[in-house]
Formats: C-alpha cells, structure tokens, sequence
C-alpha cells in the first residue's frame, strides 16, 4: 500500500490540517515507510470472535443497548428542578473530594 | 546533594532540615541546572516556598511526618496542577492553566509534597527523545550530546541531576521506561488501571498510565502506593486485588527480545544481571513471546487512532487561540490553529490515525492491530503459567546523539520496540538501573502479571540493594 500526493491532501482536510507544499514528499515519504512496515501485519490469522480475550469480548457489546423510548420534553424538564432565570441548571455527577 | 524519600523522611523527623531548607536547595540546584539541561518548562519557585514554609508550620505544630513529605516532585506538563500552566510541551496549549489538580496531584499535596516545576516533554507524549517539544529538547544530565530519552525525559533527567528527588511521568508504549534507562533512574510503568489518569491530558486512552521515576526502587514503591486506586473521575482505575510478592520467583527470558539489532553493550549488561540473580540461586528460563514482531507495528496503529480521537479537542474553539488565525470561517480557524500549534509529529500521527480508521482500510490496519495486540497478551498469559517475572532489556540502545533519529520517524520509533508489549498487554514493569561502569548509564526491564507490583519491587530491590 503506498499512498499518493492526493490522498495524503485528502488526509489533511480530514484531520483539519494544512501541509506546506515544499513538505509533502518528505510526509509521503515517510508516510510510504511507515506503511510498509505495517504490512507485517497481514501475516497474522484473523481472530473469530470467540478468540478475543476476555477483556476485549466485555467491550462494545452495543447489540445488548436498550434505547429506552422518548419520554416527552415534561418528564426531561422534571429531572432538572433547579433553575437560573429561563436556564436548567444540570445537577453535579461528582462531588469535589477533598 | 542527593536525597531519597527515605532520607528526607528522616532528615525531618530528626530536625536535620527544614522542609523550607530543603526546597531552597533544590530550587538553587534546578535554576542552575535548567540552563544547562532544559529540564523544566516552568518552576514554581514561589508556591513551593509557600507550601514548604506552610508544612514546617505543621509539623512544628505537631503534624507527624510521613514518607512524601517536603519530597521535591518534577511534574511531567501534561499533568494537571490547579492554577500552572500544562501545556503537553506543546504551542497549542501554551497559555493553558490548569482549573484543577489531577487526582495524583491531588494526592500528592495530601501528603505533604513539593512541585518543583512543570518537566518537559515530547509533545503530547509523542516521542523518545524530547525532541518533540515545542521548547526544544531535554539534554542528557550524563552526556549532553545526547537525549534524555522521551517522552517523559524531563521528568527523568529531573531525577538523574538531582533537580527533583521524585518525577511523576506517562507511559503509553516506554514513556517512562525508555527515559529512566537514558538517564540511569528508577521508573514504573504500572498496571493498566491501577492509577487514575483523571488530570493526564490524554493521548492513547487505552493505553497511558501514569507513573513514578525515582533513584531508588523503595521510592519508587512509596509513590506508587501513595497514588494507586480506584478514582471515581476514572472509570478504567480499579481497586484492584494486588498480589504480594512471591518468595523464589521464577524468571523467564524471552528469545524474541534479545535478537539482531541490539547493542551488544546493552546485551552485555542485560546478561551481567541474569547472571547475579542466577547466582543467587533464582531459577531462570528460556521463554517465547512468538508475537512479539508484531507489537511495534500494532502500536503505532492503535497510538495514532487514538491520538487523532483525543486531539480533535484541541480546536482552538476551547482551547488557545492564536492571534494570527483567520476567524473567518470555523473550517479555518481549525485548520490554521492546528497547522500552527502542533509539531511535525503530532500531525503525522493525527493523519495516520485518520487513515487507519478511515472507510476501507479500518479492517486492514486497525482491525488488525487490535487482533495482534490479542495475540501479544496471550503470549504474556500462557509466558507466565511457567514463569513469575520476566526479564528484559529496555531498549536496544543506550541513549543516542541529539538529532540523530530527529528526521527518521520509523528509528525513532523503533527505540520503543522492547517496552511496547507490555504496554500492549496492559502488564506493569519496571526499568532498573544496571550496576556499570560504562560511561552511559543503561536499565533493565521486569514484566509481571497484572497486579503483581509487588513482585517487581521485591525483585528489583535484592539487585539494587547488593
């Protein structure tokens, strides 16, 4: 995999960035170098599911999520009882420890 | 001039000096060293005064003294104190000011110790060298022709010139194991989880941990007690169920780390080590880690994903904005404020982590990488049905000349291949200093299982205590 001149561009407008022109063929440049080490990796088998460690099987389990229905704006507003002038004011998650 | 936590616990408690005393010489020493090395980016000379003049009024007034306190810490920049600048070394952030102390600051001042300064860096922890700092680089208290190691090598070349008697660092991939063998000092590198990162500006969340560099490995020990445990500000810290230390432990060797492309010095002073604990009647074995090939390449993935998550922040909408950028339109300020306030390195790694998400290649790298980094655990896990600890180099060199790798992201990069599997399994170690007379210093490595802090502190002491 090499990348060209235009896709390192396309690259820097994704990340919100801006590179001088006279530095973009050393960035390709090392961008090629770096990339091709990471070739490497294709040499590793693929993992099923069931082969993840533990840790990373307790991760992202986002099909067990149960999106509760929209209870209406009333019911969000009651959660907020406190208020300053026409402002909710959002109660602490944390209390400052000493 | 060269204190320990232990020494000064005891110069106190037996009126050998003041808390105040004791700063002032330490202030004296970094001001005169800072010049010269490029240690601190900021010295609080005015607030450690006040705090050292404060706790001699306590224990004047009775406060019993305790291990940490009056001890002189060097903070890395990117970790928070209330009201100083913490700038990750970068001109992004140069007029940040900490709203509030991280949770191992917040320890720290609990227990009576004093901030020094604000230690320099590579920015945003991207690096080996400092070389990366927007404030130029740290120089190498034992040669300053060469680097202090990075990216906490402010925080170790702190300790190793005796600017500070304790350096707290970061370590995502070596960030404190890499420095502290350049500079000849103690560093832990613990369990993932096992310290809060609440008030560590992040850079691979799921990796960074914070943790002490010292002299000596019983200091290293009291920090590390002193700001372990579960921290409601961060939800990945854990009450864990620490081990003790095992009586015998059994030390493994593995192959894969001791290959072409290492420093036959380092070899030579790695095997001097295997050599006293095998003397000491401590059983060694030969083991494998077979992935271990694979854990640079994963790692620099798995980083710059994350880094190019976590600095998105930095927009210059909430943080810093410089007076030259355009305030035309949102798309500029963005572009312009990170073009102008981060380093070379810093955007190599936020587009690389761009393209490794991106649509179409996610699967071939950062799918990937996450499999390998599956593949690098498990090999600690079945390594450690045979073995206790394992023992390694820190690096495959001792520390290199300024500018050397400083145009070479890949070599650069590389000075981290020995201490990113550990990172990867989220393992604690320790880098020790070897007993040598070569004239640059040079560490060692300890891996254990998680939790198992205690069996590198136990090791590491009988080899630096014989």
């Amino acid at each position: 995999m090499e990348i060209t001149k235009e896709q390192l561009e396309n690259l820097a407008n994704l990340s919100k960035l801006e590179i001088e022109p006279e530095k973009e063929a050393a960035l390709t440049e090392d961008f090629n170098k770096i990339l091709s080490h990471f070739e490497e990796l294709k040499e590793l088998e693929d993992r099923s599911q069931s082969q993840l460690s533990a840790e990373r099987q307790e991760l992202r389990k986002d099909s067990d999520i149960i999106h509760p229905e929209f209870v209406g704006q009333e019911a969000v507003k009651e959660q907020f009882p406190e208020k300053q002038g026409t402002s909710l004011v959002v109660p602490h998650v944390f209390k400052k420890e000493e | 001039m060269s204190y320990t936590l232990k020494s000064i616990e005891k110069g106190l408690k037996e009126k050998q000096f003041s808390a105040k005393e004791l700063t002032e010489q330490y202030l004296e020493r970094a001001n005169q060293k800072n010049a010269e090395l490029n240690v601190y980016l900021e010295i609080f000379a005015d607030d450690a005064r006040a705090n050292a003049q404060a706790l001699d009024e306590s224990i004047a007034a009775g406060k019993e003294v305790s291990p940490l306190m009056a001890a002189p810490i060097a903070m890395k920049d990117n970790l928070l104190i209330e009201g100083h600048i913490a700038s990750s070394a970068s001109k992004i952030l140069k007029d940040y000011k900490a709203v509030y102390d991280a949770t191992v600051t917040r320890k720290l001042k609990k227990a009576g110790s004093i901030f020094i300064g604000q230690a320099n860096m590579d920015e945003f922890a991207m690096g080996a060298s400092t070389e990366n700092s927007a404030y130029g680089p740290t120089l190498n208290p034992h040669d300053v022709t060469r680097v202090s190691g990075g990216s906490s090598g402010g925080s170790a070349a702190a300790v190793a010139a005796d600017m500070a008697v304790v350096a707290l660092g970061s370590d995502t991939g070596g960030s404190i194991r890499q420095p502290a063998h350049f500079c000849g000092v103690v560093g832990l590198k613990p369990t993932y989880g096992a310290v809060s990162r609440y008030g560590l500006m992040a850079m691979a969340s799921s990796l960074d941990q914070i943790g002490p560099i010292t002299k000596t490995v019983e200091d290293a020990k009291i920090v590390f007690n002193a700001i372990k445990g579960k921290d409601a500000y961060d939800n990945t810290s854990r009450t864990a169920d620490f081990k003790g230390a095992k009586k015998n432990p059994v030390i493994g060797i593995p192959k894969e780390y001791f290959t072409e492309g290492l420093d036959p010095e380092v070899a030579k002073e790695v095997q001097s080590v295997i050599d006293f604990y095998k003397n000491k009647s401590f059983e060694i074995k030969e083991i494998s880690l077979p992935h271990t090939k694979y854990a640079l390449s994963a790692y620099y993935i798995i980083n710059p994903a994350e880094v190019s998550s976590n600095l998105a922040r930095y927009d210059a909408v909430r943080y810093s904005r410089d007076a030259q950028v355009s305030t035309d339109t949102l798309e500029k300020i963005y572009k312009q404020s990170k073009t102008l306030g981060f380093g070379e390195e810093t955007k190599r790694r936020i587009m690389l982590g761009t393209f490794v998400l991106s649509s179409g290649y996610y699967d071939a790298y950062y799918k990937k990488a996450l499999q390998a980094k599956d593949y690098i655990a498990d090999d600690f896990t079945a390594a450690f049905k045979g073995v206790d600890v394992i023992l390694t180099p820190v690096a495959p060199t001792k520390a290199f000349k300024l500018g050397e790798r400083a145009k070479d992201p890949l070599a650069m990069y590389l000075a981290d291949v020995l201490t990113i599997p550990a990172s990867l399994a989220g393992l604690p170690a320790i880098s020790v200093p070897v007993k040598t007379n070569a004239a640059l210093p040079g560490n060692f490595q300890l891996i254990a299982p998680h939790w198992h802090e205690e069996d590198l502190f136990s090791l590491a002491t009988i080899y630096q205590n014989q």
